[in-house]
């Protein structure tokens, strides 16, 4: 007896047959590629990533770049010598290697063997000190200037007058006049062979380096105008791009509309056989976030942010949202020299007073982190459970210490009345004139004093902050580079030209400096933290909040992240790809 | 110069308002016609002086505060005064006036205060023809159906026909742009998620691309019914008139009567609606441009208010100042043509 088979019709054949093949195939489409190389090669390569971005980029030049939209598109068509890894760690770039003198003192790069502008010049160590003098150029004028401050001479150099093309010395100068660090401090030796001189040794100097304002030039590009502000119209030229020598190149680049970037053939990546896998990327411009992020659900786009705040909580449940912590954070600011806040109970007592938790949830729908430490995570030198003044940690404050600490502040008074108080916001953010009001409420129901807030436009917001033209106020920070130098020298020094130079604590200068110099990276962490535990104790700012980035991208695109800065890491940029869909 | 003819919109703009002068020049005298323009180029020096004392008085005499928004959280007082002798502010009032007119007059309208790389030009040239173009289209659909809905509420003037394009026009008065643009957008969202057939939800690629049919049908709404109450109302008021019974009377064709002795007349205050508000189409349409995601001039002008972007507030002003006295003459001589009687001075 024949067990338990029987003849199969062909009908049935047929479908069992084509249920196999189709089971199958479902099999194989479902398991996750670990990389392009798993996929046959229509499905990979012919690819365009369309990304749903912010309004038009300022500038493509890397030597007057600051905002995140500008990195990011910088970073995808301009190289450094050094970068940072997702993890923010310093990796080399168009760098071989490198090595730093016993004195802490001088750089010495080494360049690779076949790094070339996208129109396939070579680029050569000359291009870097180019790059890095026409930062400090006063005639340039870039905000980014004090990042090179590291640099011997360039201090002096940056703050020199330029009228008409001309240098000449800053008010006070005694020095000679420095027409450029080229020759000085910054040595092209050979082609490949760059040596840089800093002023004073610094252990952040190489995080430093990572900023698109270190990125080479081609100067033959940028041309003989001292500022060069009109090169980056050229970029598009020639059959694949110029200017820049990153693993992209500008294809198109239209003010209105878009700006696309094709792989750079030229780029050193591909020697090692490592090469970008889409055919391009589209960063079509939005003025406004929510109509890109409208469009993002519409089908059209492949990358948006999520926003507004209130399409976050809907959007986290979603396959393709992600969150990332931002190295950003907003402060309540203190001018320590303006009463009532040249008092440190009358400071202590504001900072606690507010009760972060529930502004971040109320307001800002969650789409924020309430946190107490002035080196946002992910920053080394973070601290979890910092402590704000008089030892309180909770993020929701402290109401009851606040009302000790004003009352100790108008018994200090003696009798003399309570100067009016107004906290300063910025206006043009969607939420910055409900936060602060709020908070003017709070302090005022907490307190017992009435606070008022005046709103400024963002010129003279930014005007009365930096010269300390204010009593209290909103104060944001995004990083610049990953080092706790970053967060405390560069905001708190009473030479710092930020907050008007003034929001410091006692004896803090001289800390700072000391861990700015200090070699041992571990040691030098652990002086930052005590320095920031010094600043809060004295309530010399009163840490809010750090933002939090909400973006959605396709299923289908692979690879693709952001850093905690919210840039997208080389690492990633030339390994992303789409699958078929 | 030549940034400016690099746009075919701008080119047809021109060689209209051309042919529109050469026209006028025939038909009214070229005495009228130099009159007019040197009017003009009178209104221009006024508006740029006026301009130029806001950015100068707004900026301060050494451009404090203005140039911020180029170093945001990096500005330090030596950026700032750096910049500021880039962009000559601390130059006296007269220098900088006189290197204005001498830009103006080749056409260079200077650098924007917040991207020192683009030219007034280059951001007006982007936006300006863009915003031009949605509205030429919006006033035509407007045009198209308001005009002869009007009429025929006119001619039909208390049937079911008028009370239901009345009540219609009355609707879409009330319901303003962006709420529908909202609703559009929801739609969009539905369909695309459900797979189902959909326009696009923003975007721009010219007049005649699919992108152009959610914001001119939004857009021209409340102007489409502006236009029909208009006309609605001008028809009855020249329809009453004794010579329309006159030429009745004589047995001229109601399709006569209507378009040839009637509506000629009642167009005249659709020239006094349609001039003006076609001079503003260069200042573009905010909130239709910003939701859709147009890139016209509308958001560029708020946004330079906004920011002060004094450079690119004084272009827009003069390329405003421009399109308003330039239609104001050409609805004068359409009323010559419209009306004889109407004399062209």
């Amino acid at each position: 007896m024949r067990l338990g088979i029987r003849k199969l019709s062909l009908p049935t054949l047929a479908v069992l047959l084509g249920s196999i093949a189709l089971l199958a195939s479902a099999g194989c489409g479902s398991s996750t590629p670990t990389g392009p190389g798993d996929l046959a090669g229509s499905q990979v390569y012919n690819r365009t990533f369309f990304l749903a971005g912010s309004a038009d980029i300022g500038t493509f030049d890397p030597t007057l770049a600051q905002s995140t939209a500008e990195s990011t598109v910088i970073n995808f068509t301009f190289g450094g010598l050094l970068t940072l890894d997702k993890n923010l760690a310093v990796e080399k770039w168009d760098a071989k290697d490198y090595s730093v003198s016993a004195d802490g003192l001088t750089y010495t790069f080494h360049l690779r063997d076949n790094v070339k502008f996208s129109n396939g010049k070579a680029v050569t160590a000359s291009d870097y000190a180019y790059a890095i003098n026409r930062a400090a150029n006063p005639c340039v004028a870039s905000p980014l200037s004090s990042y090179v401050y590291s640099i011997k001479d360039a201090t002096t150099f940056a703050n020199e007058t330029c009228s008409n093309g001309t240098i000449s010395a800053a008010k006070g100068q005694t020095s000679p006049v420095i027409t450029t660090l080229i020759g000085d401090s910054l040595q092209a030796v050979d082609n490949k062979t760059l040596k840089i001189t800093l002023q004073a040794p610094g252990a952040y100097f190489l995080e430093e380096m990572t900023y698109p304002v270190y990125y080479a030039i081609d100067q033959a590009v940028v041309g003989l105008d001292s500022t060069g502000e009109k090169w980056t119209d050229t970029l598009t030229q020639g059959a694949t791009g110029q200017g820049g020598d990153g693993p992209y190149y500008v294809s198109f680049w239209d003010h209105a509309t878009a700006i696309k970037l094709k792989p750079n053939p030229n780029w050193w990546g591909y020697v090692r056989n490592t090469h970008p896998y889409l055919q391009e990327l589209d960063f079509t411009f939005f003025s406004n976030s929510d109509t890109a992020y409208t469009a993002y659900q519409a089908g059209q786009f492949d990358y948006a942010q999520v926003t507004p705040a209130s399409a976050v909580a809907a959007a986290r449940s979603d396959a393709d949202f992600h969150e990332i912590t931002q190295l950003t954070e907003q402060y309540l600011a203190f001018s320590i020299k303006t009463p009532p806040f040249d008092n440190k109970d009358a400071r202590a007592a504001f900072c606690l007073a507010i009760n972060r938790d529930q502004l971040v949830s109320s307001i800002l729908k969650n789409t924020r982190k309430a946190i107490w430490s002035i080196v946002p995570q992910g920053m080394p030198g973070y601290v979890a459970n910092a402590t704000g003044p008089d030892g309180v940690t909770a993020t929701a404050g402290d109401q009851a210490k606040a009302k000790t600490h004003w009352a100790a502040y108008v018994a200090s008074l003696g009798g003399k009345p309570v100067p009016a108080i107004s906290v300063l916001y910025r206006t043009g953010d969607s939420t910055s004139k409900a936060f602060y009001e709020a908070i003017a409420a709070a302090e005022t129901q907490v307190l017992g004093v009435t606070v008022a807030t005046k709103g400024e436009d963002f010129n003279t917001f930014i005007n009365d902050e930096t010269v300390g033209n204010f009593q209290t106020g909103r104060f944001a920070w995004a990083a610049d580079y990953p080092d706790p130098q970053d967060w405390t020298t560069l905001l708190f020094t009473t030479d710092s030209t930020n907050l008007g130079g003034q929001a410091s604590a006692p004896g803090a200068d001289a800390q700072m400096h000391q861990a700015d110099a200090e070699a041992d990276p571990n040691k030098r962490v652990q002086e930052y933290i005590t320095v920031e535990k010094e600043l809060l104790a004295n309530a010399t700012v009163c840490p809010l909040y750090q933002y939090l980035y909400q973006y959605k991208v396709r299923n289908y695109v692979h690879g693709y992240l952001e850093d905690a800065q919210t840039f997208v890491p080389l690492d990633s940029i030339v390994s992303m790809y789409i699958t078929k869909h | 110069m030549t940034q400016l003819f690099s746009n075919l919109t701008t080119v047809v703009i021109v060689l209209a308002l051309l042919a529109f002068f050469v026209y006028t020049a025939i038909r009214v005298g070229p005495a009228f016609l130099v009159k007019r323009l040197a009017g003009l180029v009178f209104v221009l020096l006024g508006v740029s002086f006026i301009t130029f004392l806001l950015v100068y008085l707004g900026a301060g005499p050494d451009g404090a505060g203005t140039l911020t928004s180029q170093c945001g959280q990096h500005c330090t007082p030596t950026v700032l005064h750096n910049l500021e002798n880039f962009y000559h502010l601390r130059d006296p009032w007269y220098q900088q006036y006189g290197a204005y007119l001498n830009r103006l007059v080749h056409f260079d309208l200077g650098y924007s205060f917040i991207s020192r790389e683009r030219s007034v030009v280059s951001i007006l040239q982007s936006g300006v023809p863009v915003s031009v173009q949605l509205q030429l289209e919006n006033f035509t659909v407007q045009l198209l159906i308001g005009v002869p809905v009007g009429i025929l509420a006119a001619l039909r003037a208390g049937s079911r026909c008028d009370t239901f394009s009345s009540g219609a026009s009355l609707l879409f008065f009330a319901i303003p742009p962006y709420l529908l643009i909202v609703f559009y957008d929801i739609t969009t969202v539905f369909l695309a998620t459900h797979h189902l057939p959909h326009l696009p939800s923003s975007g721009w690629e010219g007049p005649f691309s699919l992108y152009a049919i959610a914001p001119v049908a939004t857009l021209a709404l409340v102007g489409t019914a502006f236009f029909l109450r208009l006309t609605r109302t001008s028809m009855l008021e020249v329809l009453s008139q004794d010579y329309i019974r006159t030429a009745r009377a004589k047995g001229l064709r109601e399709r006569v009567v209507v378009f040839k002795h009637g509506f000629r007349n009642a167009m005249i205050p659709l020239v006094t609606a349609l001039g003006p508000a076609l001079a503003l189409s260069v200042s573009g349409a905010f909130f239709t441009e910003t939701l859709f995601n147009i890139p016209g001039i509308g958001l560029t002008t708020v946004q330079s208010i906004a920011s002060r972007d004094y450079p690119v507030i004084q272009g827009t002003v003069l390329i405003a100042a421009t399109a308003v006295v330039v239609m104001n003459l050409v609805a004068d001589v359409v009323y010559g043509i419209l009306d004889p009687r109407i004399k062209v001075m």
